[in-house]
């Protein structure tokens, strides 16, 4: 009887003895795929890089205009007073811009104006439908619509998707937008307790 | 049982948690090795069994401890390997060569004084080696399976944050 526990205890502690070496052999091949993935994906970040397509912004110089009211370069007038607004350049050709505009559905976040770059009036208004934006809506309240020419004359350049920063009724930066993750990481966070001013932000 | 007997587990599992990740690293992936050796000097007939020997003896190292070899087997892996690490930095520092570290698999770090001022820390490692209290096989077992499990969730950290970057990219340009 002894003799059975004995062997009874010994096959059990061989059996988590195994067990361990099992685990251990289990977690050393995950630790091999782990650096193989992340070695994968370190190629592929810079074939991105090279591709030209990570998703980070670019500042963009604002030159001359740094420091100037929306209003002189034709934005709304209602930006000289923001504390802090971001201007959105979007334009029907460019496949981000379209993108983002379709992930709008009708509404566009607080803080944000967009100006939409058409060859007239009615193509922007038919580009702003398929987005679910009325231009008589609260949201429509918040676009503009610049023709190419003008954004030229007035920025000194044309590039879009476009993020300009606006505070205190002054524009401070520009920065390109690469995707609707970072148009939407744009959306100011700062609003102001009271209505009045609160009104001016949005 | 001596106090000093018990710490000394201390650097010989560090030790030995840092040689199996450069030892699988290495041979997951011997080009950078190959290239760091080649550019030390070695004659190109030897390149490659370097570069097979060198992540053999970091494994080895690990696998002595666990099966219970010779505590001075394991404390001569020890020091040789730290001395061969430090060895191969002074050389590439007094010939003046620019030669990629591979220490732990593809890097942009390059050989050079850590190598040098991590060789103390070798030498207290196999000395701790010698000097540790003897562990039966089931806890080295179990230690090692703990160990690898530890150094496999650290291991996933960059390849996750690859992951995530890749696919916020993916959308950036398809938009889904």
């Amino acid at each position: 009887m002894r003799a059975t526990t004995a062997e009874r205890w010994l096959v059990s502690e061989m059996a988590i003895s195994i067990l361990f070496v099992l685990v251990a052999l289990l977690a050393i091949g995950v630790f091999l795929l782990f650096g193989a993935l992340a070695e994968a994906y370190r190629d592929i970040r810079q074939l991105r890089e090279a591709a030209g397509i990570t998703d980070q912004p670019t500042p963009v110089d604002l030159g001359k205009v740094r420091d100037a009211t929306p209003s002189s370069l034709g934005l709304h007038p209602d930006l000289d007073s923001a504390v802090h607004a971001v201007v959105v350049y979007l334009e029907s050709r460019c496949g981000t811009c379209r993108t983002i505009l379709g992930t709008l559905n009708g509404g566009i976040p607080n803080g944000i104006w967009l100006v939409v770059i058409a060859e007239s009036a009615a193509e922007a208004s038919e580009w702003l439908a398929e987005a679910a934006i009325e231009g008589h809506s609260p949201a429509g309240r918040r676009v503009m619509i610049s023709s190419a020419e003008e954004v030229d004359r007035n920025l000194g350049v044309r590039l879009t998707p476009l993020a300009i920063e606006i505070e205190n009724g002054r524009l401070v930066r520009a920065r390109t937008i690469p995707s609707a993750r970072q148009f939407y990481a744009l959306v100011p966070t700062t609003f102001s307790l009271n209505r009045e001013k609160q009104g001016a932000l949005s | 049982m001596p106090l000093g007997a018990d710490i000394a587990v201390v650097p010989v599992a560090i030790s030995c948690a840092v040689l199996s990740w450069a030892g699988l690293e290495k041979v997951r992936n011997r080009a950078p090795l190959s290239a760091a050796v080649a550019a030390l000097g070695v004659p190109r007939a030897l390149t490659a069994v370097v570069a097979v020997a060198i992540p053999l003896a970091e494994l080895g190292a690990v696998v002595a401890m666990v099966a219970g070899a010779p505590s001075r087997l394991v404390a001569g892996l020890f020091a040789g390997l730290g001395t061969g690490f430090a060895m191969a930095a002074g050389w590439s520092m007094l010939t003046g060569r620019d030669i990629g570290c591979a220490c732990f698999g593809s890097s942009g770090r390059r050989l050079g004084w850590p190598q040098l001022a991590a060789l103390p820390l070798w030498l207290l490692a196999a000395w701790a080696a010698a000097l540790m209290r003897h562990t039966s096989g089931q806890e080295r077992v179990a230690a090692l399976a703990c160990g690898m499990a530890a150094l496999a969730a650290i291991r996933s950290v960059p390849a996750i944050r690859g992951g995530i970057d890749a696919r916020n990219d993916r959308r950036a340009v398809a938009g889904v």
